[in-house]
């Protein structure tokens, strides 16, 4: 009985797992990772019928108010349908009290943020980063649609408080 | 007498495995698979004329775009410096960049450039303008600035 016991333990000892293999894998998984890896804040979902039009810009994307033109003249507000373009007769109206009133919001908030505790480091930082992004969009537009398009959309935009405009474009690397 | 072996010790891999996989999970929620990038860019603002006094006429460097051609014009007489043909391939732009890079060279401080595209001009098209007035490709691959500032106009 105390014979068969010790034999046991010694296999049990020697029965390891090569992780040779796994490791290689986590190892490429890793390089391909780091390589995809974006420091931006900004998210973006395209919208259904959108394709980015493409530069050679390196600069980073700021998360903020996002606002999408699709082929078909439908505008997103952060990935909500607001209004058509050419099918909506008052559309000028409708994208204007929308942006407006989250305008007012982001207002509100800074107003927030201002009022709490702003000692820190980090509080100051997000209400610095807040107030610098405050009147800014980020407009993502149909690489097709005429400037025609852009030029009444930057219009309204700026009417309703964001007079700083970011065109959101595709690396041509990719 | 007995030889005695040496057991090869083992490295213990399991807090690198766990650090790893941590790794992983962070890249995995941060990666993104289009890259994306953005161009910042202006509308005019009624400024007050008087609060900059300045002996030196302004560049007033400005690209007129429509479908066919591209204007390069300078000064408050508008004066046309020249006129490129947009070509199918992207030959035009570079000679657009060209042009842009000796007025750089010669106004080193200017930082600011309007674009006025016609109506009908595609949004590619446009962003393709604003990437050959904002930098130039120099000799050795790097990209160089030129004008940081775009400012659109409507025509």
């Amino acid at each position: 009985m105390r014979k068969s016991k010790k034999k046991f333990n010694k296999k049990m000892a020697e029965a390891e797992i090569d992780i040779t293999s796994l490791l290689d894998i986590l190892v490429i998984l890793l390089v391909f990772l780091l390589k995809n890896y974006n420091p931006s804040d900004l998210k973006l979902d395209l919208v259904k019928d959108l394709s980015l039009a493409r530069s050679n810009s390196k600069e980073l994307g700021v998360k903020t108010l996002i606002l999408q033109v699709d082929k078909k003249n439908n505008v997103f507000i952060n990935n909500e349908m607001a209004t058509n373009i050419v099918s909506e007769g008052n559309w000028r109206g409708i994208l204007s009290s929308k942006l407006a009133k989250l305008s007012e919001d982001s207002k509100r908030e800074i107003a927030q943020i201002k009022g709490g505790d702003t000692s820190n480091i980090l509080g100051k930082e997000l209400l610095a980063k807040k107030e610098e992004n405050l009147e800014r969009v980020n407009i993502v537009l149909h690489e097709e649609l005429p400037y025609e398009t852009l030029d009444k959309v930057m219009q309204v935009a700026a009417t309703s408080g964001y007079h700083k405009f970011s065109f959101i474009v595709q690396s041509k690397a990719n | 007498m007995k030889r005695q072996m040496k057991k090869a010790e083992k490295l213990n891999l399991i807090p690198i495995l766990d650090a790893v996989f941590i790794f992983i999970f962070f890249l995995l929620m941060s990666a993104q698979f289009v890259e994306i990038h953005e161009i910042r860019t202006d509308r005019p603002l009624v400024k007050d004329v008087s609060e900059k006094k300045d002996d030196k006429p302004p560049l007033n460097l400005t690209l007129k775009v429509t479908k066919n051609n591209i204007d390069v014009i300078t000064g408050l007489d508008e004066k046309v410096v020249k006129t490129i043909k947009i070509a199918e391939d992207d030959k035009s732009l570079e000679e657009l960049g060209q042009t842009l890079g000796k007025i750089k060279e010669k106004h080193p401080d200017e930082k600011t450039i309007i674009i006025k595209p016609a109506k009908t001009v595609k949004y590619a098209q446009i962003i393709k303008v604003v990437d050959h007035s904002k930098w130039i490709i120099a000799e050795n691959g790097m990209a160089k600035e030129l004008f940081e500032n775009v400012i659109f106009e409507s025509n």
